[in-house]
């Protein structure tokens, strides 16, 4: 005698379940804040499975839970599963395959829970619920996961009361019913399928050996390790993630947000600057007569210094251009670093400040007596300046995957609003290389493997009014003025009579985007003395001519601004497989910046093929354009769909007479429902089906005349009775004519005959007496 | 396991018998089909209908058909229950009291107006039809094997009537209305009677050989019933329970019955085991006589028949 679940047990089932599906979202993330997505979701199959427990009825004795139910909850399993694809190309959000299950198994104890009137479900959510907390205690190290424990604790405690409670009493009332049931003897077919298995298991291991099968059981398991595959959402396995295990060999190990640094020899960033661009020219003009110092002052080296070893970091646009075809796959490694995050992104590294002659210097490098500030007690560093301009879009996120970048400069985006670098939480450790630009303090470089997380706004320049800019006065520094006279013609020009702000920037930026040429062959000549001015003339040059014509028409025009040499992060060097960006030394870019009020720079990109990040459209702009940029290929599956859908009936009942040729059934009585049912189901599409309170016999009446003249359908008929009917193991004529009369059947009353029949209204339930079974037109076997 | 060849039906025997009460009882084949069923499924049938519709001429007929004996009782309110079971008589040779059976020991009873009996009457039939014998002087005497009452009642006049209580009604198999003949068959009946007198007793032909009826009911009781239609029946039974204008539903034994007349249905149409058509077909005579409603009984069998899907695939 099974009782009935008490209402408290199932509520508290369903508490259980919820707070295991909030304990197991919070675990997922990586900073404890469930996504918006999940707790949605959560809300709604929680709601779903609320009414659904309301609803759904104790089960009679013996009835066991409907095999459509199993469906449901087999879909709330692997849901997560068929989902992810979605997510990751749409929304580029996914989820490892350990948390893809475990998200599975998470609705599953919600979908248990709903149904824990039957004491299966009951169990099962228990189960589950127990086996998902583990995960969550064993992975998540978030702050709200002990709160979280402790009160599923509690309320898993009074669910064990409340389960035991209820099995004694179960206990209790049985003692008064005694039921004897007959062992059914049956043949062992699952436990001869176990032991097949396990005897096939043993068999392989046998063949292959066990250390290969060691080996493929391992790659079932992504955190395992050693799988081979790469899956940008995984965490913390070997060759699994971007964040690999962490080793106490820095270079020997993967992208790590640890502490651990190591100094690396590599050369500096000047000589992939050189590379880039080439060696600046000897400036016959600029050598002046030199003194012969002592002995003692005298150094001698080995051979010629390196750039980077120059007293001075000034950029030199009279340059000799590249030496050679540089092309990405001569680059002894793929990249510098990897940038996961939102494309075209600027990253900052050298800013110059003054032009003179033809020659950039680097600007002055600001001190402050406190720089930074640490968020609470993580490693987050926020940089201690003006309040953001409210028309900054929201924030962005970026992390840069150190590879062999050199230098201890750290690429920085622009507008930025903080940056964790590992798990560094001492903000000495940072400086400003200059305004913008981050350092690390006393590091020669930033080691390989090392994250770096940014936060930065997003801006769109067309937002800013007036009195944003920031004005020539006396707080911005004379090598942001410093232009020299002949630009101020060309630059009010170039600006007309637009107003001031964004408009005249505007203006110099689509001059330049418009009218030029980005060419990085093209150089000034030797005895130029402006390459810059040279540049404006020829209209055609490399992307430090645009930056360096933007930066000082702008300054002509009342902007404080400056050159900034960074990396570019485009969208077209984005790699789909791993989902990163990578920089080359190709990625050298040269832009401007102009100088806001709150002492933040933004970025002038005047460079034609080159754009800036801008605000995060919202979410139905992403999709809309997502849908236009896929059209033709939704149109084509939408067309297969739609042609899918609208000749469903046609090759469904293709399918299933296939299926009914090929195994119409082991016995006669299967053959003829099988057939029968194939009828019915053609009917059924044909707007000729039997409604389910009528019998067999009188659908076959109520169609047109035409049908019940067929001998072989009303063979089919009646054999049907017999077969539904009728206990005997004799079939009441030979069973190849019965198989006959199915095949001919089958093959005649097809999907389209019954379409061209006329519809009629069924005859009257309690019609006339029908055709006797005397007249049935076979011979009988038993005759 | 029953095989085919011991439930063939006997066609032959039963369309002679057909035959016999079709020409007994002129264009009414539907109703002699429903009374040959009542009649192998062992049950007893109620005819509601006005006077003159050939009520007694097809209980006769049926009589004469089977071979068995009739009697007839016509009912009164001053009909005394021994005067359907009989008495015991003082015999002044014997010296013993003597035993004169009543009406209820023919093989085919026919009690015309049954509702004008007193109930005291009226249950002097219970025993009789539920279990086939009386009791009379403490002494129990089996009747006929072959025991069939066919009751009428006129549904029109109800002054000194005696309506039939729930429980006898339930005795019966089904209650059946005979309803006036088409206009062909009143004139072939007109044109039949010529020449014959008024009155004259008619000689039905005699079908069946002593035995054979209950072969016959024997082989009904055999008739196949799956498992699906058992869950099939009880279903019905529980909806005609369950509806809203059914003060009282079908009861066991008025399940069972209709399962008895469904195995008689199938076996007057050739076939071994129920089919669902079967006990469909039967279902408004077998409902109509325990239901106990106001409006259209046509309309509610409709009803409780819709409203259970028929099993027809193994679940």
């Amino acid at each position: 005698m099974v009782r009935d679940i008490s209402p408290a047990l199932r509520v508290t089932t369903l508490v259980l379940a919820a707070i295991t599906y909030v304990a197991v979202e919070v675990a997922s993330d990586r900073d404890g804040i469930p996504s918006i997505f999940g707790l949605t979701f959560g809300s709604i199959l929680f709601l779903i499975a609320t009414v659904v427990a309301i609803r759904v009825g104790s089960p009679k004795n013996g009835q066991r839970l409907p095999r459509w139910l199993s469906v449901i909850l087999a879909g709330l399993l692997v849901g997560p599963l068929l989902v992810e694809p979605l997510l990751r190309n749409w929304f580029h959000v996914g989820l490892p395959l350990e948390l893809q299950l475990v998200h599975g198994l998470r609705n599953l104890g919600i979908g248990f829970a709903a149904l824990a009137v039957w004491p299966l479900c009951l169990r099962m959510a228990g189960v589950v619920a127990l086996f998902n907390i583990l995960f969550v205690s064993a992975m998540g190290d978030q702050k709200p996961i002990p709160y979280l424990l402790t009160l599923w604790a509690a309320v898993g405690s009074l669910w064990l009361v409340l389960f035991h409670a209820s099995q004694w009493r179960e206990a209790a009332s049985a003692q008064d019913v005694v039921v004897v049931r007959r062992a059914a003897l049956r043949f062992p077919l699952g436990p001869l399928l176990v032991f097949g298995t396990l005897a096939i298991l043993a068999g392989m291991v046998a063949l292959v050996g066990p250390r290969r099968i060691q080996l493929v059981l391992g790659e079932w398991l992504p955190t395992s390790g050693g799988t081979g595959d790469y899956d940008p959402f995984s965490r913390g396995g070997v060759n699994d993630g971007d964040e690999e295990t962490a080793g106490m060999n820095a270079q020997a190990t993967g992208f790590v947000e640890s502490d651990l640094f190591l100094d690396s020899p590599d050369p500096a960033l000047y000589d992939a600057v050189s590379d880039m661009y080439g060696p600046p020219k000897s400036r016959q003009r600029q050598l002046e007569r030199m003194l012969a110092l002592g002995k003692a002052d005298v150094r001698e080296l080995p051979g010629r210094p390196p750039d980077n070893k120059r007293p001075s970091r000034d950029f030199d646009t009279l340059r000799q251009g590249p030496k050679s075809p540089r092309k990405p796959e001569d680059q002894p490694a793929r990249s510098l670093f990897e940038i996961e995050g939102r494309t075209p992104i600027h990253l900052r590294v050298e800013v110059y400040g003054q032009y003179e002659g033809g020659l950039w210097q680097t600007a002055e490098r600001r001190v402050w007596s406190k720089r930074f500030e640490r968020e609470d007690d993580s490693s987050w560093m926020r940089p201690i300046q003006r309040d953001p301009l409210p028309q900054y879009g929201p924030t962005e996120f970026h992390r840069l995957k150190i590879a062999t970048l050199k230098g201890a400069l750290i690429p920085t985006p622009p507008l930025l609003e903080r940056f964790r670098v590992g798990r560094l939480n001492r903000p000495d450790f940072f400086v400003w290389e200059f305004d913008g630009v981050l350092r690390m303090d006393g590091r020669k470089t930033i080691p390989s493997g090392t994250i770096i997380s940014t936060e930065s706004f997003t801006m769109a320049g067309e937002s800013l009014g007036k009195g944003d800019f920031a004005f020539l006065g006396d707080w911005v520094s004379a090598d942001l003025r410093q232009a020299p006279t002949n630009y101020r013609q060309l630059a009010k020009e170039w600006a007309g009579d637009r107003p001031r702000g964004w408009a005249q920037i505007e203006a110099v930026i689509d001059r330049l985007r418009g009218e030029f040429t980005l060419d990085p062959e093209a150089v000034a000549p030797d005895d130029c003395p402006d390459p810059v001015w040279h540049f404006l003339e020829t209209k055609r040059g490399p992307d430090y001519m645009f930056a360096s014509a933007t930066t000082l028409l702008l300054r002509q025009l009342g902007y404080p601004a400056r050159l900034v040499l960074g990396y570019y992060a485009s969208p077209q060097s984005f790699d789909r497989v791993t989902r990163h960006t990578p920089i080359r030394r190709t990625d050298l870019h040269f832009w401007s910046e102009v100088l806001l009020r709150d002492g933040r720079w933004l970025i002038v990109e005047p460079t034609p093929g080159y754009e800036v990040l801008r605000p995060r459209r919202p979410w139905f702009t992403t999709i809309k354009a997502a849908v236009v940029a896929s059209a033709p290929t939704l149109t084509v599956l939408a067309g297969i769909v739609a042609l899918l859908w609208w000749r469903r009936r046609d090759w469904l009942d293709w399918l299933r007479t296939a299926r009914f040729r090929v195994a119409p059934g082991p016995t006669w009585r299967e053959q003829v429902l099988h057939c029968l049912w194939l009828m019915e189901q053609r009917g059924r599409w044909a707007g000729l089906g039997r409604p389910p309170q009528q019998t067999l016999s009188r659908w076959a009446d109520s169609l047109p005349l035409r049908a019940r003249a067929d001998q072989d359908w009303n063979t089919l008929v009646q054999l049907g009775e017999w077969a539904a009917y009728s206990d005997q193991a004799t079939p009441p004529v030979m069973p190849n004519e019965i198989e006959q009369v199915c095949r001919r059947v089958v093959h005649h009353w097809t999907i389209r005959r019954f379409r061209k029949m006329p519809r009629t209204r069924y005859g009257p339930r309690l019609a006339a007496t029908r055709t006797s079974d005397a007249d049935l037109p076979l011979e009988r076997s038993g005759e | 396991m029953t095989t085919l060849s011991a439930i063939s039906p006997p066609t032959p025997t039963l369309n002679s018998l057909r035959d016999a009460l079709n020409s007994a009882l002129r264009g009414k084949p539907e109703v002699v089909e429903r009374v040959l069923a009542c009649l192998l499924a062992r049950g007893h049938l109620l005819l509601e209908d006005k006077p003159g519709l050939g009520k007694t001429t097809l209980a006769k007929a049926l009589a004469a058909a089977v071979g068995g004996s009739f009697a007839r009782i016509q009912c009164t309110p001053d009909l005394l229950p021994g005067d359907v079971t009989g008495f015991s008589v003082f015999n002044q040779q014997t010296r013993l009291f003597e035993f004169q059976p009543g009406p209820v020991f023919a093989d085919i009873l026919l009690a015309d107006e049954i509702n004008r009996a007193t109930p005291r009457t009226q249950s002097a039939l219970l025993e009789a039809m539920a279990e086939r014998q009386v009791t009379v002087d403490n002494v129990r005497r089996p009747l006929s094997d072959t025991f069939f009452v066919v009751a009428t009642q006129n549904p029109v006049e109800h002054h000194g009537t005696y309506p039939l209580p729930e429980a006898q009604l339930d005795r019966f198999a089904m209650k059946l209305s005979v309803g006036y003949p088409a206009e062909d068959d009143e004139q072939a009946m007109l044109a039949a009677a010529v020449g014959r007198l008024d009155g004259q007793r008619i000689d039905w032909p005699t079908i069946l050989a002593p035995g054979e009826l209950l072969q016959l009911q024997t082989q009904t009781a055999a008739v196949i019933v799956s498992p699906p239609l058992h869950a099939y029946l009880t279903a019905l039974a529980k909806a005609s329970r369950d509806h809203a204008r059914v003060s009282l539903g079908v009861s066991p034994r008025g399940l069972l019955t209709w399962q008895r007349v469904a195995q008689a249905w199938a076996l007057l149409h050739g076939r071994p085991f129920v089919t669902p058509d079967d006990i469909q077909e039967v279902a408004e005579p077998v409902l109509s006589v325990r239901l106990q409603v106001e409006t259209d009984i046509a309309l509610l069998v409709r009803e409780i028949l819709d409203s259970v899907p028929v099993p027809v695939y193994p679940s």
